[in-house]
């Protein structure tokens, strides 16, 4: 049943994208906004989304404390996220450098891999993370889900 | 069509479009070259330069923020935690501001292809680095704000101090390629304005070789031909009508070349017809001019005959009427003579009569009868003298071509003019016994007359006349000199004229040369004169001998 849902869902991509790529190709290619599943939004927009991970947002439509997790080695997934967010990692680091020294709040939380990241996303009320669309399963909930920019591998 | 036969209009508009061409050519390339080097200088300067000032900027941030790090391990107070905590916020803001601006001059660059692949490696190096070293970063301030220093330092001094280390190392190496590559830039823009200006310079002699030339085609096909022009013109115009100019073109010159040619056979033809009419013109006139002299001479002619008649007549008559009258005093004059001897041989005869005679005057009165019947036979022997002279002056017995002793004719005349010379004048004769030539006699002696009456009249006071005859084979010659007043020889060319004369009015009629020369033509000889003004004139005629 799961699997056939995740089969339905790529072929609907698939033919979104005008029957180009392969379903396999394409889960590679997107990246997945996750939160908790208990966060009340739905989805998320790219300014909203900027927001929350310069910290400028800090807390959910419920008044319930956002936790920002990055992921931290550097790679596809991550690339793929900070360009749709226009900062790389580095100037990313550096507002929250400044938000730390200015006492306005502490960096993220960092994830080792993908896996971990859906793990604490779904342990930890609050959390929002982003991991390759692939590694998404029913434990978090999806706000977005980000294109490859060139639209294919290379 | 050749292009000297092109219209000189043509020809300058060529010349000209050519020049303009070049001209043209000149500023095209020197726009090139200049928007080359535009394009280099900008590349430099908007691109390489501040991208190197941005990376500097960096190097020079992220020092400060090394150091202010370590600062703040040492801060004392709270105060001094904060405001170096607010450096380092600022250092974090101008660092991210100058990668901004790298990355917005990179995005330009990789489009204008101005982004080497070393210095993609190398950014992409640093952001690695610095990423890390904000990472590092992170967990430094979290042992700052514990207060864990030994932590902190060791961090600070650890691997924050290699990353660092490193990636300034890769900042310096961006500003290395930077700023070699904005080099590179200048050279380029130099070697742009050095292409510039070559072409420039190599245009511009172009230009001056292009602009000599058509100097000199103006000249070859305008200016030159024009002078042959005008100077043939000017030959023509002294009147040199051989003139003929080579056709070397057909344009608005050729035309007028070869019109030229046309109006100088034109002119030609025409003088040579003027010419053709003036000779015949002149032909006539000297045809006209003979017949009027001719028509002159027959009139002297006939004046003459008319004269001669009437002096003949009238010798005639005179000489008629005196010969009677001469021939009676004759006669009685030697009767009277017969009757003084008869007388004589009677007194002889009578002694009576003698002593009668011896008595009175009677033998005075006999020598006075004596002396004057001799005186009158002599006179009238004389005048008998004359009016044979005069008869043979006018020859009017004689009138035809005959024998003629010219030196008896000399005499005649010698005798009429001699109440003229009286003793003013003396004659001295030098005949040389000249044969009697075939002539007309009378006509002769009105030449001698002639010659005789001026000379007498050229002779103021006392003088001399020479009459001289010569001859040789074939010819009689008669010179008349005298010792007047001579002619100047202005008028020497002259004196045979008709109507020439310097006598006054009513005393010459400047006919008599004119006359003589006419009868000696007629007789196939000639006159001449020479003369020396104050020295005397000298008149020679030369006379054929006939057989
Ligand atoms: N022996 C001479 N000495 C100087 N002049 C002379 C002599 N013979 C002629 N002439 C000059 O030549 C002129 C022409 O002479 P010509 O006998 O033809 O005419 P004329 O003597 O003037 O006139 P006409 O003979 O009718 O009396 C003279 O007027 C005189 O000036
Ligand atoms: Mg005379």
């Amino acid at each position: 049943m799961r699997t056939l849902f995740k089969h339905t869902l790529a072929l609907l991509v698939l033919a979104i994208a005008g029957g180009l790529f392969t379903p396999s190709l394409l889960a590679a290619d997107s990246v997945a906004v996750i939160a908790h599943r208990s966060v009340p939004e739905q989805e998320l927009n790219k300014t909203k989304l900027l927001d929350i991970y310069t910290g400028d947002v800090k807390r959910w439509s419920d008044g319930k404390p956002v936790v920002v997790i990055d992921l931290k080695p550097a790679g596809e997934v991550k690339e793929t996220f900070y360009k749709y967010l226009g900062k790389s990692p580095s100037r990313m680091k550096s507002v929250w450098l400044k938000r730390m020294l200015s006492g306005e709040g502490d960096p993220p939380l960092t994830v080792e891999s993908e896996t971990e990241m859906v793990k604490r996303v779904a342990a930890t009320p609050g959390a929002i993370g982003f991991v390759s669309s692939e590694a998404v399963n029913d434990t978090v909930k999806t706000l977005a889900i980000i294109e490859h920019e060139s639209g294919g591998k290379k | 069509m050749k292009l000297k036969d092109l219209r000189i209009g043509v020809k300058q508009t060529i010349g000209f479009v050519c020049i303009l061409i070049l001209m043209a050519g000149a500023n095209f390339s020197s726009f090139y070259q200049l928007f080359n080097l535009k394009k280099s200088i900008d590349d430099v300067t908007n691109s390489w330069l501040p991208r190197a000032i941005a990376i500097s900027e960096i190097n020079i941030n992220t020092t400060d923020l090394r150091q202010n790090q370590l600062q703040l391990i040492f801060a004392d107070s709270e105060a001094e935690r904060t405001a170096q905590a607010d450096r380092i916020v600022e250092l974090l803001d101008s660092i991210s501001t100058n990668l901004d601006t790298y990355e917005q001059l990179r995005e330009q660059a990789l489009v204008q292809n101005l982004y080497s692949e070393e210095e993609r490696t190398l950014y992409a190096a640093f952001d690695q680095k610095w990423d890390r070293y904000q990472e590092l970063s992170f967990t430094f301030f979290q042992y700052t704000r514990e207060d864990r220093i030994i932590e902190a330092v060791a961090l600070l001094n650890g691997e924050a101090r290699l990353l660092f280390d490193e990636f300034r190392h890769d900042l310096q190496e961006l500003v290395r390629v930077n700023t070699t590559d904005s080099q590179r830039a200048a050279v380029q823009a130099e070697d742009a304005f050095r292409t510039a200006r070559r072409v420039a310079q190599n245009i511009f002699i172009l230009t001056l070789i292009v602009s000599a030339l058509a100097v000199f085609v103006t000249i070859r096909l305008i200016t030159i031909p024009v002078k042959q022009l005008s100077n043939a013109v000017a030959k023509v115009a002294q009147g040199d009508l051989t003139v003929q100019l080579e056709h070397q073109s057909e344009d608005e010159l050729g035309r007028l070349t070869s019109s030229f040619n046309r109006m100088t056979i034109a002119l030609r033809e025409a003088r040579a017809k003027t010419e053709e009419q003036e000779l015949a013109l002149r032909t006539r006139n000297a045809e006209l001019q003979q017949t009027l002299a001719q028509l002159q001479e027959a009139q002297q002619q006939l004046i003459m005959k008319e004269k001669m008649a009437s002096l003949g007549n009238l010798v005639a008559g005179v000489a008629h009427g005196i010969n009677n009258p001469i021939g009676a005093v004759n006669s009685s004059a030697d009767n009277a003579r017969r009757a003084v001897v008869k007388l004589r041989e009677l007194i002889n005869g009578n002694d009576e009569l003698r002593r009668l005679v011896s008595e009175t005057d009677l033998e005075k009165l006999l020598n006075v009868l004596d002396e004057n019947t001799i005186i009158t036979a002599t006179a009238s022997r004389r005048i008998a003298h004359i009016v044979k002279s005069l008869k043979s002056f006018a020859r009017l017995d004689e009138a035809d071509f005959q024998r003629a002793s010219i030196e008896e004719g000399l005499e005649t005349t010698l005798t009429l003019v001699q109440h003229e010379f009286k003793n003013r004048i003396e004659v001295v004769r030098e005949y040389a016994g000249v044969p009697p030539i075939l002539c007309f006699p009378n006509e002769l002696n009105q030449v001698f007359m002639n010659l005789l009456v001026n000379a007498s009249q050229a002779i103021h006071g006392k003088g001399q006349v020479v009459v001289k005859t010569a001859h040789d084979q074939k010819w009689a010659y008669i010179v008349v000199s005298d010792t007047g007043i001579g002619i100047p020889p202005a008028s020497l060319p002259r004196v045979f004229d008709p109507g020439f004369t310097t006598k006054g009015v009513g005393v010459g009629t400047g006919l008599g040369l004119s006359i003589s020369y006419n009868i000696i033509k007629k007789h196939d000889g000639t006159i001449s004169v020479t003369s020396t003004v104050g020295e005397g004139t000298e008149f020679t005629i030369k006379l054929p001998f006939r057989t």
